[in-house]
């Protein structure tokens, strides 16, 4: 249905009919001629027909068959029509059936071979005598010969020949008698809009005539057309050109004839002179016959008129056309024959002038920018009125044109047209008025995808219709929304269903891409653990080489799964990092920090590190394979219930310093040192994680919440934002110590800017002040931890180490 | 180009005052929101005053202006001293503050400026890019480059550095080019902070009209909870039509 939607694509197809009705009437398309017979027949009405006086036809019908007997006659039943009519002083005789030979009569050759055979005896003269007279009686050919030579003015029909359109030379080479006088014959070859280039002849050379010979000498021949289209109302008046010559036909024959038999006749431009009679016609010749004309001729059966049942007066001094009337084809045939003739002698032509064309598009165009620029922009009734007035007007030329003085121009293609661009324009009109209903389950579609809620949205979407773009955009942003939380197939799914409603975007190319994609599909908790329904993953997901066994929980920058690293069957802890959280100009910097991170980070080796396995990325998600720590982070021991024994807490801390003197000798800074990022495993072992991952966010502004650190724990460097080194880390020790101690944080704050002047300037209550039963050597690592100035704390985590355990063992 | 806008303004679900106003003036080519200051007397009064002055200042700007972001930011520090001004001389609106984010247009270029959490957005080929930076506490920290947690940002987001009408009301000014196929949208954080921003692209690029944009925005952010007044204008730049087209093809020839 996607030709629907370019339909609604505005202007440019409304111009398409103007241009196929353009085209088509320029070189008359049958089918467009056809349909505009129709119409001619139909309004030819309005013309009032002259009566057609001069004219009858004798009709060989039903009847006059029944009555003489089957056709084809012997000719002497023609011969006694001929001498009929000319009993009526009729004008003109035109015999519509065909004489091509001399007729094949075994009676009389078999009578004129018993004459020669009979003895030359006396007793047989009278048996002789009789035979000679049965001869005569039987020679039709001889009848039809006398009654021709008495007639007044007889016409043959020319057939045409096969050979004639194919093979013009061969015609024309049997042919003699071509001298004829240029002068006389000479068409004018002025008009460039009349291509009849050639000579007419107004009488057959022998040779060519379809008549045999003593007759065809007695006669002149007018040209029949082969024609085809026998029910439409043309006919041309030259028979089409043979060689470099035209003929006139049957009809304009039978006219000459009845004007005078030797009179004037030339042909100029579209105008037809005989006697003093002239005519205009159409292109090539043409004129229009109504089926007006053909039901008022005088008909009259063939048996009537040998019988001598038809008055005189009906046939005198008319031209008669006999022919056949059994069938309609030949009926027809006969008709039109005689209705030309009968449009001829009574003046009344009706014909489509050669200049037609160019006024009936004229009024094409008109009509066509009337349509297509003007209309639309018009109130629905205003244009509909408008266009009616329009067509009604020319409508109303044509039919004035037509009744008055017999011009045609064609009403068919403007019809066709004004149809076809209304069409156009109600189904858009219809099209745009079905787009607005929808607005309301766009809406609620909209708003439930807002809420996370896209399995009910794509559902709400669904009852619009693919077809509008609007639609459309909707759809691929719910699309991309899929992709977001990786339900890819989902995903696939709403492209695929847009995509019928025709091309858009690249949707087709992310239906290839998210396909490919093998079995990578996490099932998303987005921001929040609100997730939209369950959808089904492909079969295992994995991301890299990872198996994805479950969510564990959300990270500082992402959710965080437990996977399964196939290859050597080992748990592994996968962090990841959303590449669409971060603002695209910030993604490159981001994800070149992530990785360095990873790389320095992953080049710890230490017990009491997590260490890094691997690093990746995998469509939209950045990730990152560590040792999986099953245990709980120090954040649950931060409060008084559950605080632990300071000896515990010494002995974390210590091993914290470790990790943070192995990293710090490796150069690299943790900077977000707290409670959260300190696992204890099983068995009391101390694990520190997201080493270095802090750094990478502190850059992007991202917006939907992520963790950026934590500024309770932050040394007050870090909060000025001023260069870092590794006693930033030990600042941050201090304070989780402090926190594990007391179950408070010694800086805090009702607002970001004080939590900050405390961090930095402020005095925190002292540790022996609130807790405090605690050995003395405890008081003085944790207030040198958490000097303000960077010089007053310890040189190196190594040795903050080595103060705790010092002190750990006094303890004992 | 064909510049169509549209703007509205809704009072939301939650509250008993519109305390928003917006601007559309097509034949200055001024487009403006403004958010006056909850918790503050007269914010209603504010918003409306300063849009307003605002157009007030730019009509007795004198041509030729040849550093526009320049000269529109001062038109804005204008309109802010008579707010000023006009807090002392009614008592009643003492303390009155407004956010304000405005648009003006000039030949193919936008001059934007903001003052306060009031936002304007670019939609151009599929993207959507936020054009001014938010003055609220959450940015000024961002700034600055802190790291905060998601718990301790939850509290800052809506409190306003900056507003017409407060000692501090820095404009920010931008200039941008403008291309057809865009859509500029102006609103105040009732909308932005009841509909998603991926929402609200797609809204804007799928409606052919700004009436139709504001219209179902306004529905979502009130289906959401409308806990805001939720004010926005959209600006759609589109090719220009076939009339439009033949009336410069026509004139350009003289």
């Amino acid at each position: 249905m996607r030709w629907l939607r370019l339909l609604a694509s505005g202007s440019f197809l409304r111009f398409l009919p103007v241009l196929i009705l353009l085209t088509l009437a320029l070189i008359q398309h049958p089918t467009l001629v056809h349909f505009d017979d129709w119409f001619y027949s139909n309004l030819s009405r309005m013309r009032s027909v002259a009566a057609s006086g001069s004219v009858a036809v004798v009709g060989i019908d039903a009847a006059s068959v029944q009555q003489i007997g089957p056709w084809p006659w012997p000719r002497t039943y023609l011969a006694e029509g001929v001498k009929a009519l000319q009993a009526n002083e009729v004008r003109v005789i035109g015999l519509l059936p065909s004489l091509a030979t001399p007729e094949w009569n075994p009676g009389l050759t078999g009578l004129q071979r018993l004459r020669s055979e009979l003895p030359e005896k006396k007793e047989f003269a009278a048996v002789r005598a009789s035979l000679e007279a049965m001869e005569i009686a039987t020679d039709g050919d001889r009848h039809l010969q006398e009654a021709v030579k008495a007639a007044e003015a007889f016409v043959l029909p020319l057939y045409p020949a096969v050979d004639w359109v194919n093979q013009p030379q061969k015609v024309l080479a049997g042919a003699v008698d071509w001298k004829v006088s240029k002068r006389s014959w000479q068409v004018d070859l002025a008009a460039l809009h009349n291509p009849l280039r050639g000579w007419l002849l107004p009488s057959v050379p022998r040779g060519i005539a379809s008549s045999y010979e003593p007759l065809a000498a007695m006669t002149v021949h007018g040209f029949i057309a082969a024609d085809a289209a026998l029910f439409s109302p043309h006919s041309s008046l030259l028979s089409p050109r043979i060689g470099d010559r035209y003929f006139p036909s049957f009809s304009l024959q039978m006219a000459r004839q009845f004007l005078g038999k030797d009179s004037h006749f030339s042909i100029t431009e579209n105008r037809l002179e005989i006697a003093d009679r002239s005519w205009m016609t159409g292109e090539s010749f043409s004129i229009l016959i109504s089926p007006d004309r053909m039901a008022s001729l005088p008909i009259f059966s063939y048996a009537e008129l040998v019988t001598g049942k038809v008055d005189v007066e009906q046939l005198q001094g008319r031209a008669v056309v006999i022919g056949l009337t059994t069938h309609v084809a030949e009926s027809r045939a006969t008709l039109k024959t005689a209705a030309v003739v009968a449009d001829l002698l009574s003046g009344t032509l009706s014909y489509r002038p050669h200049w037609a064309f160019l006024v009936e598009s004229a009024v094409l165009l008109f009509f066509a920018i009337f349509m297509v620029l003007i209309l639309p922009r018009l109130d629905l009734w205003l244009g509909s009125l408008l266009l009616l007035f329009f067509t009604a007007c020319w409508g109303a030329v044509v039919i004035g044109l037509l009744a008055t003085q017999g011009l045609w121009f064609q009403p068919a293609p403007v019809l066709i047209l004004i149809g076809l661009v209304g069409l156009i324009l109600f189904l858009q009109r219809v099209f745009k008025s079905r787009a607005t209903d929808y607005e309301d389950l766009k809406l609620l579609g909209l708003s439930l995808q807002g809420q996370g809620m896209l399995d009910m949205a794509f559902d709400k979407f669904m009852h619009c219709s693919v077809h509008d773009p609007s639609v459309q955009e909707i759809l691929y942003n719910l699309g991309l929304d899929f992709e977001r939380k990786r339900m890819f197939s989902k995903a696939v799914t709403v492209y695929q269903y847009l995509l019928k409603g025709g091309k858009f975007k690249d949707a087709k190319q992310k239906i290839v891409e998210l396909e490919n994609i093998e079995g990578t599909v996490l099932l998303g908790s987005f921001g929040g653990g609100k997730s939209s329904g369950l959808g089904q993953g492909r079969t295992k997901p994995t991301l890299g080489r990872y198996e994805v066994v479950r969510e564990l929980g959300q990270g500082a920058m992402g959710t965080v799964y437990l996977g399964r690293d196939p290859k050597i069957n080992r748990e592994v802890a996968i962090k990841t990092l959303n590449i669409r959280d971060v603002e695209p100009q910030q993604v490159e910097e981001v994800k070149r920090r992530f990785y360095r991170e990873a790389e320095a980070a992953g080049g710890l080796n230490h017990p009491n590190i997590v260490t890094i396995y691997d690093a990746g990325e995998e469509h939209d998600l950045a990730y990152m394979a560590m040792e999986y720590i099953d245990g709980k982070t120090l954040a649950l021991n931060c409060v008084k219930e559950n605080l632990l024994p300071t000896s515990e807490v010494l002995r974390i801390a210590a091993e914290i310093a470790d990790a943070l003197a192995y990293a710090h000798d490796n150069n690299v800074i943790h900077r977000d040192i707290k409670p959260a990022n300190i696992m204890l495993v099983e068995g009391g072992k101390v694990k520190v994680t997201d080493f270095g991952i802090a750094r990478v966010m502190s850059s992007s502004h991202t917006q939907t919440g992520t963790i950026l650190g934590t500024p309770s724990y932050m040394s007050p460097e870090q909060v000025a934002g001023k260069k870092v080194d590794g006693r930033s880390d030990q600042f941050s020790l201090g304070v989780v110590c402090y926190e594990l101690l007391t179950g408070v944080k010694p800086f805090v704050g009702d607002n970001i800017g004080a939590l900050m002047f405390c961090i930095s300037k402020a005095e925190y209550l002292p540790l022996n002040e609130r807790a405090k039963r605690l050995p003395k050597g405890v008081y003085e690592i944790v207030a040198k931890l958490l000097s303000k100035r960077v010089a007053g704390r310890y040189k190196s985590a190594r040795e903050v180490a080595q103060a705790l355990r010092d002190c750990s063992a006094r303890m004992r | 180009m064909k510049i169509t806008a549209y703007g509205q303004t809704d009072i939301g679900q939650c509250r008993q005052i519109n305390e928003d106003c917006f601007l559309v003036d097509s034949r200055n080519e001024l487009f403006a929101v403004a958010d006056g200051v909850g918790g503050q007397p007269a914010g209603e009064i504010a918003s409306w005053f300063a849009l307003d002055q605002l157009l007030h200042y730019l009509l007795e700007l004198l041509e030729p202006v040849s550093d526009p972001v320049q000269a529109f930011n001062s038109v804005i520090k204008r309109s802010n001293l008579a707010i000023m001004r006009a807090a002392v001389e009614k008592p009643h609106w003492h303390g009155m503050a407004t956010t304000l984010v405005a648009a003006w247009l000039r030949d193919q270029m936008l001059v934007i400026a903001n003052v306060g959490d009031s936002r304007a957005y670019l939609v151009r080929d599929q993207k959507m890019v936020q054009l001014t930076e938010d003055h609220n506490l959450h940015n000024e920290q961002q700034r600055l480059g802190l790291n905060l947690s998601e718990q301790e940002l939850a509290g800052l987001s809506n409190v306003v550095t900056r507003a017409l009408g407060t000692d501090s009301s820095e404009p920010e000014g931008q200039i941008i080019d403008v291309q057809v196929g865009d859509r500029l949208l102006l609103c105040s954080d009732g909308l932005t902070s009841m509909v998603d921003d991926t929402i609200i692209q797609t809204v804007i690029q799928s409606t052919t009209s700004p009436q139709e944009g504001c219209r179902m925005l306004i529905d979502l952010a009130n289906r959401n909870g409308g806990r805001d007044n939720i004010t926005l204008i959209l600006v759609y730049f589109d090719k220009p039509t076939l009339t439009q087209k033949l009336t410069e093809a026509l004139t350009t020839r003289r």
